[in-house]
Protein backbone atom coordinates (compact mmCIF):
# COMPACT_ATOMS: atom_id res chain seq x y z
CA UNK A 1 0.00 0.00 0.00
CA UNK A 2 2.82 2.51 -0.64
CA UNK A 3 2.60 3.91 2.85
CA UNK A 4 6.22 4.93 3.19
CA UNK A 5 6.99 8.46 2.15
CA UNK A 6 10.34 10.06 1.52
CA UNK A 7 11.56 11.93 4.61
CA UNK A 8 11.98 15.25 2.80
CA UNK A 9 8.72 14.94 0.87
CA UNK A 10 6.67 14.71 4.04
CA UNK A 11 4.34 17.55 3.04
CA UNK A 12 3.47 15.95 -0.32
CA UNK A 13 0.39 13.82 -0.61
CA UNK A 14 1.51 10.21 -0.06
CA UNK A 15 0.77 7.54 -2.64
CA UNK A 16 -1.60 5.69 -0.33
CA UNK A 17 -3.81 8.81 -0.02
CA UNK A 18 -3.93 9.14 -3.83
CA UNK A 19 -4.83 5.46 -4.12
CA UNK A 20 -7.50 5.87 -1.45
CA UNK A 21 -8.92 8.92 -3.26
CA UNK A 22 -9.20 6.98 -6.54
CA UNK A 23 -10.93 4.05 -4.79
CA UNK A 24 -13.28 6.47 -2.98
CA UNK A 25 -14.23 8.25 -6.23
CA UNK A 26 -14.91 4.90 -7.96
CA UNK A 27 -17.04 3.67 -5.02
CA UNK A 28 -19.04 6.92 -4.80
CA UNK A 29 -19.58 6.90 -8.59
CA UNK A 30 -20.76 3.27 -8.52
CA UNK A 31 -23.05 4.07 -5.61
CA UNK A 32 -24.50 7.10 -7.45
CA UNK A 33 -24.98 5.09 -10.65
CA UNK A 34 -26.79 2.34 -8.76
CA UNK A 35 -29.09 4.88 -7.16
CA UNK A 36 -29.70 6.82 -10.36
CA UNK A 37 -30.35 3.52 -12.14
CA UNK A 38 -33.24 2.85 -9.79
CA UNK A 39 -31.59 -0.03 -7.96
CA UNK A 40 -30.98 1.94 -4.82
CA UNK A 41 -32.86 4.91 -3.47
CA UNK A 42 -35.80 4.53 -5.81
CA UNK A 43 -36.28 1.02 -4.63
CA UNK A 44 -35.66 2.03 -1.07
CA UNK A 45 -38.03 4.98 -1.18
CA UNK A 46 -40.74 2.75 -2.59
CA UNK A 47 -40.17 0.16 0.08
CA UNK A 48 -40.01 2.74 2.81
CA UNK A 49 -43.37 4.06 1.71
CA UNK A 50 -44.76 0.54 1.75
CA UNK A 51 -43.12 -0.13 5.05
CA UNK A 52 -44.47 3.07 6.58
CA UNK A 53 -47.98 2.31 5.43
CA UNK A 54 -47.62 -1.18 6.79
CA UNK A 55 -45.96 0.08 9.96
CA UNK A 56 -48.79 2.44 10.84
CA UNK A 57 -51.09 -0.58 10.95
CA UNK A 58 -48.63 -2.61 12.96
CA UNK A 59 -47.14 -0.08 15.33
CA UNK A 60 -49.12 -1.50 18.25
CA UNK A 61 -47.29 -4.81 17.87
CA UNK A 62 -43.90 -3.44 18.92
CA UNK A 63 -43.06 -2.03 22.33
CA UNK B 1 -3.22 19.70 25.07
CA UNK B 2 -4.31 16.94 27.38
CA UNK B 3 -2.22 15.60 30.22
CA UNK B 4 -0.74 12.12 29.53
CA UNK B 5 -3.22 10.49 31.93
CA UNK B 6 -6.20 12.20 30.34
CA UNK B 7 -4.87 11.40 26.86
CA UNK B 8 -4.64 7.72 27.75
CA UNK B 9 -8.13 7.76 29.22
CA UNK B 10 -9.58 9.41 26.11
CA UNK B 11 -7.80 6.90 23.88
CA UNK B 12 -9.06 3.98 25.97
CA UNK B 13 -12.65 5.21 25.74
CA UNK B 14 -12.24 5.72 21.98
CA UNK B 15 -10.82 2.21 21.48
CA UNK B 16 -13.61 0.64 23.56
CA UNK B 17 -16.29 2.55 21.63
CA UNK B 18 -14.73 1.68 18.26
CA UNK B 19 -14.37 -2.03 19.07
CA UNK B 20 -17.97 -2.12 20.30
CA UNK B 21 -19.09 -0.34 17.11
CA UNK B 22 -17.38 -2.92 14.91
CA UNK B 23 -18.90 -5.69 17.02
CA UNK B 24 -22.36 -4.15 16.73
CA UNK B 25 -22.09 -3.73 12.95
CA UNK B 26 -20.74 -7.29 12.55
CA UNK B 27 -23.71 -8.58 14.57
CA UNK B 28 -26.07 -6.49 12.45
CA UNK B 29 -24.51 -7.98 9.30
CA UNK B 30 -24.88 -11.53 10.66
CA UNK B 31 -28.56 -10.85 11.37
CA UNK B 32 -29.06 -9.27 7.92
CA UNK B 33 -27.64 -12.47 6.37
CA UNK B 34 -29.90 -14.60 8.59
CA UNK B 35 -32.87 -12.47 7.51
CA UNK B 36 -32.26 -13.52 3.91
CA UNK B 37 -32.85 -17.21 4.68
CA UNK B 38 -35.98 -19.19 3.95
CA UNK B 39 -36.65 -19.84 7.64
CA UNK B 40 -39.44 -17.33 8.34
CA UNK B 41 -39.13 -17.54 12.12
CA UNK B 42 -35.39 -16.83 11.97
CA UNK B 43 -35.94 -14.06 9.42
CA UNK B 44 -38.60 -12.39 11.56
CA UNK B 45 -36.49 -12.66 14.72
CA UNK B 46 -33.46 -11.27 12.86
CA UNK B 47 -35.16 -8.06 11.69
CA UNK B 48 -36.64 -7.41 15.13
CA UNK B 49 -33.23 -8.00 16.75
CA UNK B 50 -31.53 -5.80 14.13
CA UNK B 51 -33.76 -2.89 15.07
CA UNK B 52 -33.07 -3.37 18.77
CA UNK B 53 -29.29 -3.67 18.32
CA UNK B 54 -29.25 -0.72 15.93
CA UNK B 55 -31.02 1.66 18.29
CA UNK B 56 -29.44 0.52 21.54
CA UNK B 57 -25.88 -0.29 20.44
CA UNK B 58 -24.83 0.60 16.90
CA UNK B 59 -26.11 4.21 16.79
CA UNK B 60 -25.06 5.41 20.30
CA UNK B 61 -21.72 3.62 20.19
CA UNK B 62 -21.04 4.89 16.67
CA UNK B 63 -21.66 8.47 17.79
CA UNK B 64 -19.49 7.89 20.87
CA UNK B 65 -16.68 6.53 18.71
CA UNK B 66 -16.74 9.59 16.44
CA UNK B 67 -16.90 12.08 19.32
CA UNK B 68 -14.17 10.40 21.40
CA UNK B 69 -12.01 10.12 18.28
CA UNK B 70 -12.30 13.85 17.62
CA UNK B 71 -11.59 14.68 21.28
CA UNK B 72 -8.64 12.31 21.32
CA UNK B 73 -7.06 13.76 18.18
CA UNK B 74 -7.64 17.39 19.16
CA UNK B 75 -6.10 16.78 22.59
CA UNK B 76 -2.89 15.31 21.21
CA UNK B 77 -0.14 16.22 18.75
CA UNK B 78 -1.88 14.19 16.07
CA UNK B 79 -4.48 16.92 15.61
CA UNK B 80 -7.50 16.58 13.36
CA UNK B 81 -6.08 17.88 10.07
CA UNK B 82 -2.31 17.50 10.51
CA UNK B 83 -1.85 13.92 9.31
CA UNK B 84 -3.38 12.31 6.27
CA UNK B 85 -4.31 9.14 8.12
CA UNK B 86 -6.39 11.11 10.65
CA UNK B 87 -8.10 13.12 7.87
CA UNK B 88 -8.86 9.97 5.85
CA UNK B 89 -10.22 8.24 8.94
CA UNK B 90 -12.46 11.23 9.59
CA UNK B 91 -13.62 11.17 5.95
CA UNK B 92 -14.53 7.51 6.38
CA UNK B 93 -16.24 7.87 9.75
CA UNK B 94 -18.35 11.01 9.26
CA UNK B 95 -20.27 9.69 6.20
CA UNK B 96 -20.61 6.31 7.93
CA UNK B 97 -22.22 7.99 10.95
CA UNK B 98 -24.45 10.09 8.69
CA UNK B 99 -25.63 7.00 6.75
CA UNK B 100 -26.17 5.21 10.05
CA UNK B 101 -28.47 7.98 11.31
CA UNK B 102 -30.32 8.20 7.98
CA UNK B 103 -31.15 4.48 8.10
CA UNK B 104 -32.72 4.38 11.58
CA UNK B 105 -36.20 4.62 10.05
CA UNK B 106 -35.51 1.92 7.44
CA UNK B 107 -34.35 -0.55 10.10
CA UNK B 108 -37.38 0.30 12.22
CA UNK B 109 -39.69 -0.26 9.24
CA UNK B 110 -38.14 -3.66 8.52
CA UNK B 111 -38.71 -4.70 12.16
CA UNK B 112 -42.31 -3.51 12.07
CA UNK B 113 -43.00 -5.42 8.87
CA UNK B 114 -41.32 -8.51 10.30
CA UNK B 115 -43.71 -8.35 13.26
CA UNK B 116 -46.75 -8.67 11.01
CA UNK B 117 -48.69 -11.92 10.86
CA UNK B 118 -47.85 -13.95 7.77
CA UNK B 119 -44.53 -12.17 7.24
CA UNK B 120 -42.08 -13.56 4.71
CA UNK B 121 -38.70 -12.08 3.84
CA UNK B 122 -40.00 -11.22 0.37
CA UNK B 123 -42.34 -8.63 1.95
CA UNK B 124 -39.35 -6.39 2.51
CA UNK B 125 -38.38 -6.39 -1.17
CA UNK B 126 -35.29 -4.30 -1.91
CA UNK B 127 -34.98 -3.20 1.71
CA UNK B 128 -33.71 -6.68 2.59
CA UNK B 129 -30.73 -6.49 0.24
CA UNK B 130 -30.09 -2.86 1.06
CA UNK B 131 -29.72 -3.53 4.77
CA UNK B 132 -27.30 -6.33 3.92
CA UNK B 133 -25.32 -4.13 1.51
CA UNK B 134 -25.06 -1.19 3.92
CA UNK B 135 -24.05 -3.43 6.82
CA UNK B 136 -21.31 -5.02 4.71
CA UNK B 137 -20.11 -1.63 3.47
CA UNK B 138 -20.14 -0.21 7.01
CA UNK B 139 -18.05 -3.11 8.28
CA UNK B 140 -15.49 -2.60 5.50
CA UNK B 141 -15.27 1.11 6.30
CA UNK B 142 -14.75 0.40 10.00
CA UNK B 143 -12.08 -2.20 9.24
CA UNK B 144 -10.30 0.28 6.96
CA UNK B 145 -10.42 2.88 9.76
CA UNK B 146 -8.96 0.32 12.17
CA UNK B 147 -6.11 -0.47 9.77
CA UNK B 148 -5.35 3.26 9.47
CA UNK B 149 -5.31 3.68 13.26
CA UNK B 150 -3.00 0.74 13.70
CA UNK B 151 -0.47 1.44 10.94
CA UNK B 152 -0.71 5.24 11.09
CA UNK B 153 0.80 5.64 7.60
CA UNK B 154 3.14 8.58 7.27
CA UNK B 155 2.28 11.83 5.58
CA UNK B 156 1.56 15.29 6.90
CA UNK B 157 -0.98 17.56 5.32
CA UNK B 158 0.10 21.02 4.19
CA UNK B 159 -1.53 22.39 7.33
CA UNK B 160 0.32 19.82 9.47
CA UNK B 161 3.64 20.65 7.83
CA UNK B 162 3.08 24.38 8.42
CA UNK B 163 2.18 23.73 12.05
CA UNK B 164 5.38 21.76 12.53
CA UNK B 165 7.49 24.59 11.11
CA UNK B 166 5.82 27.08 13.45
CA UNK B 167 6.25 24.76 16.41
CA UNK B 168 9.95 24.06 15.67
Amino acid sequence: MGVASHPNSDHRMPRWVKLFSVVAVVVVAAFALLHLGGMGMGHMAHNHMDARAHASELSHMLP
Amino acid sequence: MMTPALRKFALTVHVIASVAWIGGVATFLALAIAGFGTDTVLSRASYIAMDHIYRTLVVPIGLASLITGIISSLGTDWGLFRHYWVVVKLLLTVPAVWLMLVHIRAVRSAAQMASAAGFTGADLGGLQSQLLFYAGAALLVLLAATVLSTYKPRGRTRYGAAKRVIGA
